[in-house]
């Protein structure tokens, strides 16, 4: 407190009291003490409204209610910046954080308009990079990958050293692969390794044999024992190539990543898992959903749904549930509002895929139907038997565990078959696998209840 | 009270100021030429009391005091002062019992008196000693041989010391009566060496066991070039530029090393084994003319530019066959455009050919402070000078002038750029303005230059060394102008830790190939894959299928193009690096380098017509990698920047160069995706 009070002693004798109280709050800020900053921000703003200082208040005051978790309060004050102070320095940074409330929030349309607007009125802002990365992202969701390409070679030609250079690449490696170019999808990680991005050589090691395998057609040839565990069911895969294998019998999930296992104990049985990097592991134990932050019962029309034997979350917090009892499939918004009920026909589970497609694998698991996020079929395809699970790598390359698990079928993110191989003469055994997850580096994971091992084919 | 002390201060300054030659030429001239002689007495007097209080000493003091003493004697002797004439006398012979007195301006009649006056106060020595040139002093005074050999000394008790250079000294206590002489028998014993040395040529340093004793000079005495005329012919030395004596007393005996050094010259090193307690005297020592030549042409043929060698002007370019000393040398070449500077070392015999190309010079202007407390600002300006080595200071004074040109430079001030662009040519302008953040010192550096206005700024924080680091690298590393390509892309295969062929244009060589040797070096990643490729042609070890296979490959030197916005690069200084590479490029791959990152400065500072018209200049080759292709795009990025929409896709459309052009470097993005992704980007909004 006597520091503090010193400060503004020294503060008031040398600067002027407004320039005073912005430079108190950057100051709590960096020690922390955010309610104190705050404090003095809106201070500033209640006492010198005209100051030069008031929109860099705005905006810290804006993205530390972003940081919380607060869109709501957020975008109040950002919005304030720009229909107060115009073309002030703060602008595009606020322009910035409201493009990333309105993408969390689905709002993918707004979104856009936003940074596209952004990058027009500023064209020299420090933000530019991050710009180009959001726009990027947004036209790979809509599957406008070329327009994607267009914004991430301007992140590439324009600003190597940006904290978004890395995943700029990374981006453009799987829309290159998506476009059909895996040669300069190579090149794209070729050059992270050239400009020494060391920190994300494991991602880029993962992402190099995933796209030499598919480039080079290196077929899956070989299978081991990857880790020994009673009754082996359900598989995911997660961050850092952690694999999530649930204890069919022991009620509760392993999780084990290179050099490191640990459990997790579950309520009750699994009946699905769902991981995605943004939200962790989720879990199924039927009639809830089990987060890392604690369980969602899901409540469709006054009814909790029963039996979710399938779900995901899509990237704007959306959930779809399929509940076997009932035999239809709901949408639910992210703060658990019903927003549709599907009949779409026999299901049998269902997953997503990174870019929004949903597989539906239904009648008897002998049809796969592609859907959208819309609900719309696009696609089907009856020619797979038995399709026991379904998987996907990060450049949305598609596996199928078939023939009631005597077969392993990898088609490529535009639906070519890769490969289409008898498990058998990989693992040399007789047995049947019911569950498959796949990494980042497109190594495959199988596993069945009645075995003890889980096996990795490669 | 001060009165008193400025008083106390002028009065004693004559005291330490005392120029005893001028005061003595001057009473001279007096006594010689002026009507009142007797006004002399005063100068020679003050010369007498200055010796007498000790203010002024030494062998020529001494000289002076004599000499001043005798012409006193004259003066008071015209004046009728006997008595005072007799003080003197006593004085001399006090001071110097064998002094004889200036017979040129002193009359007989006062020898006479000056002589029989010595009579009543001295007696004589006889010295016996086997050893010749004796050092004599009784007391104090110092004793000289007369012409019968006897030395003349003051009657009475005396201590004498009897030595000489490498002898024992012997000390006697004797009695002199006046008028008679006293016989001193004495032998010395020798304790020392000695070593004499002659050099050609002269001015020689000489060291005995690494000490300095000092330098050769003066010339030969005839008496020695007379004596050893057969030597001097026998070891072939030019007698008018050998030197005197220099004498090395007080040597210890055992062994020594004695050697000689002069610039331009071979040093010579020679052992002297067990030397005696004798005089030594070695043959003359020729020394060898150590040289070389230097040949300094200006990079580009109509550049002029001057000399300097050593700080010395030597004249202008082109300097063909300069001799010079063997050693290191500063080389210096001011052009109009800046200077070049090179510090290098030249072998005997070596002709050694520098092409001086000019490099702008680094200015920096000083910061200006907060206030008054200055300790920030002198330690980040000799932090930075330190790390920038000599940066020329532009009118570094802390007055209003100074203060001013920062001022002028900050407000883009063409008048004061231009001062600096007649005074130092092409430079790059480093100046900073002192602020306070949060109770904090920083300093905003500013980086511009004279052939544009174009501030960048960088904030330094005097506590962290690193934001210094950064900015000096900032300014002082270059982007790469050109790489070796060999139309190969490779990745690091993780499995293999080998780079395998992700595309080729190369026959021979496929995608999927594992590259096990570059010339027979492993590499094991991208980067050491593309730094062994050798132009011309390099030979790789691949292995496809299993098998292994050996292929030559045609390796060019190719541009690299540098991104638009790098905050580890100040633009201002690469700029002007690019620049100087145009207009004294190497290879033409060299200058297109230098010419496509000259147009991404250009963009950089929103400079879109420059950049075009820069472009516009470059040429180079339709085919893949950096090329024809590449140039095309980057005018697109032109139009793209002024928002000329309707002439980026005019140019586009009319693409027509090689499909494998593109953009960074050899395996960058492809020019043709690129606009294809463009057209993407346009078609739906």
């Amino acid at each position: 407190m006597k520091t503090l009070l010193l400060f503004l002693l020294i503060g008031s004798l040398t600067s002027p009291n407004d320039q005073r109280l912005y430079e108190s709050g950057l100051a709590f800020e960096a020690n922390q003490n955010y309610e104190q900053a705050m404090r003095e921000f809106n201070l500033l703003l209640e006492q010198y409204p005209k100051s030069a200082f008031a929109d860099d208040a705005l905006l810290e005051i804006g993205r530390y209610h972003f940081n919380q978790g607060d869109a709501e309060r957020a975008k109040a004050f950002l919005d304030r910046i720009i229909s107060e102070y115009g073309k002030s320095d703060s602008s595009d940074n606020a322009y910035l954080l409201i493009g990333r409330i309105q993408l969390k929030a689905g709002d993918i349309d707004d979104a856009y308009n936003t940074f596209f607007h952004l990058k027009g009125a500023f064209p020299e802002s420090d933000v530019l990079d991050r710009d180009y990365f959001y726009l990027s992202i947004i036209s790979s969701r809509r599957g406008q990958f070329k327009k994607a390409l267009y914004f991430l070679s301007q992140i590439y030609t324009r600003f190597s050293e940006s904290p978004v250079f890395p995943d700029s690449l990374y981006q453009a490696a799987y829309c290159y692969y998506r476009i059909g170019e895996p040669q300069e999808a190579l090149k794209m990680i070729a050059a992270l390794n050239e400009e020494g991005k060391g920190e994300q050589a494991v991602k880029a090691e993962d992402y190099t044999r995933s796209l030499l395998r598919f480039l080079l057609k290196r077929h899956y040839k070989r299978a081991k024992q990857y880790f020994q565990m009673d009754n082996p069911s359900l598989l995911a895969t997660g961050e850092a190539n952690t694999l999530y294998v649930q204890a069919k019998k022991g009620r509760f999930i392993q999780m084990i990543s290179p050099g490191q296992n640990r459990r997790r104990n579950t309520p009750g049985n699994v009946r699905a898992m769902y991981y995605q990097n943004d939200v962790g592991l989720w879990f199924s134990t039927g009639d809830q959903l089990i987060s890392p932050s604690g369980s969602v019962r899901l409540i469709a029309e006054g009814s909790a749904l029963q039996d979710i034997t399938s779900f995901f979350l899509t990237s704007s917090g959306e959930i779809w549930a399929f509940d076997k009892k009932t035999g239809l499939s709901y949408v639910f918004s992210k703060e658990r509002k019903l927003i549709r009920k599907m009949a779409l026909g026999d299901v049998d589970f269902f997953k997503i895929r990174r870019d929004g497609r949903i597989f539906v694998v239904k009648n008897s698991r002998n049809v796969m139907e592609i859907r959208t996020l819309d609900g719309h079929a696009i696609k089907q395809f009856n020619n797979f038997k038995k399709i026991v699970d379904i998987a996907f790598d990060p450049l949305d390359n598609i596996y199928l565990l078939t023939n009631k698990g005597r077969s392993l079928s990898v088609l490529t993110s535009d639906f070519h078959v890769f490969q289409s191989v008898q498990l058998q003469s990989i693992t040399h055994s007789s047995s049947r696998y019911n569950h498959l997850a796949v990494d980042q580096g497109a190594n495959i994971f199988l596993s069945v209840s009645r075995e003890r091992e889980i096996l990795k084919v490669y | 009270m001060k009165k008193l002390i400025v008083f106390l201060l002028i009065a004693t300054i004559p005291i330490f100021g005392f120029d005893v030659v001028s005061v003595f030429h001057d009473n001279v001239q007096i006594f010689e030429n002026s009507d009142n002689p007797e006004n002399a007495i005063n100068g020679f007097q003050k010369i007498v009391s200055a010796y007498d209080l000790g203010e002024i000493k030494g062998t020529d003091a001494f000289g002076y005091y004599l000499q001043s003493m005798e012409y006193l004697i004259v003066l008071y002797s015209n004046k009728g002062d006997t008595k005072t004439v007799y003080t003197i006398f006593e004085k001399i012979i006090r001071s110097d019992p064998g002094h004889k007195l200036n017979k040129f301006f002193i009359s007989p009649k006062i020898i006479r008196d000056f002589e029989n006056k010595r009579s009543q106060m001295v007696g004589y020595l006889k010295i016996k000693c086997p050893v010749p040139g004796l050092n004599v002093s009784a007391g104090t005074l110092k004793l000289s041989p007369n012409s019968k050999g006897l030395y003349t000394t003051l009657a009475g008790d005396l201590t004498l010391r009897i030595g000489k250079e490498n002898y024992q000294p012997v000390t006697r206590n004797v009695t002199v009566a006046v008028g008679k002489t006293v016989e001193v028998e004495v032998d010395l014993i020798r304790t020392l060496a000695s070593v004499t040395v002659l050099t050609d040529p002269t001015g020689a340093q000489v060291f005995m066991d690494g000490v300095l004793m000092g330098e050769t000079s003066g010339s030969a005495p005839v008496d020695y070039l007379k004596d050893h005329s057969d030597t001097i012919e026998e070891l072939g030395l030019n007698p008018s530029t050998l030197s005197n004596y220099f004498v090395i007393n007080r040597v210890e005996p055992g062994d020594h090393v004695l050697e000689l050094k002069k610039n331009c010259y071979k040093p010579v090193r020679l052992s002297l084994p067990k030397l005696e307690k004798r005089d030594y005297q070695f043959k003359p020592i020729l020394l060898e003319r150590s040289i070389g030549y230097l040949i300094v042409e200006a990079g580009a043929d109509d550049q002029t530019g001057d000399l300097f060698l050593d700080s010395r002007r030597i004249g202008s370019l082109p300097i063909r066959d300069l001799e010079v000393c063997s050693g290191e040398h500063l080389l210096k070449v001011a052009f109009e455009n800046g200077t070049f500077i090179k510090k290098l070392k030249v072998e005997e015999g070596e002709h050694r050919v520098v092409k001086a190309v000019p490099k702008p010079t680094l200015l920096f202007t000083g910061i200006k402070p907060l206030d008054t407390n200055l300790s920030t600002v002198r330690q980040v300006t000799n932090s930075l000078e330190k790390q920038f080595q000599k940066i020329p200071f532009y009118n570094a004074e802390m007055d209003d002038s100074y203060i001013s040109a920062i001022d002028g430079l900050l407000k883009g001030d063409n008048k004061v750029i231009e001062n600096i662009r007649n005074d130092y040519g092409q430079s790059l302008i480093i100046l900073g303005v002192e602020k306070r953040v949060k109770l904090k010192r920083f300093i905003d550096v500013y980086v511009l230059n004279t052939e544009l206005y174009h501030q960048e700024k960088f904030t330094l924080d005097p506590a962290n060394p690193d934001s210094e680091k950064r900015f000096v690298e900032a300014v002082s590393i270059m982007p790469k102008l050109v790489e070796n390509t060999a139309g190969i892309a490779v990745i690091r295969d993780p499995d293999r830790n080998l780079p395998v062929v992700i595309s080729s244009t190369v026959e021979g060589v496929q995608a999927g190939d594992v590259i096990l040797s570059v010339n027979g070096n492993q590499c094991a990643n991208e980067a050491s894959f593309y730094k062994t490729l050798v132009v011309p042609e390099t030979k790789l070890q691949l292995e496809r299928s299993g098998a292994a296979l050996e292929v030559a490959v045609k390796v060019e030197t190719t541009p690299v193009v540098m991104r638009q916005n790098l905050n580890s690069l100040s633009y201002n200084s690469a700029y002007l690096y690019f620049l100087s590479r145009i207009q004294f490029p190497g290879t033409d791959a060299q200058k297109a380098g230098a010419q496509l990152n000259l147009a991404m400065c250009n963009l950089r500072f929103r400079r879109f017509e420059q950049a075009f018209d820069t472009l516009s200049m470059v040429q180079l080759p339709d085919r893949p990698g950096i090329s024809a292709g590449t140039v095309l795009y980057l005018k697109g990025i032109c139009y793209k920047e002024i928002g000329s929409w309707i002439d980026l896709q005019t140019l586009f459309k009319n693409y027509h160069f090689n499909d494998g052009a593109t953009v960074i470097n050899s395996r960058g993005l492809r020019v043709q995706s690129l606009i294809d992704f463009t057209f993407e980007y346009l078609r739906k909004q």
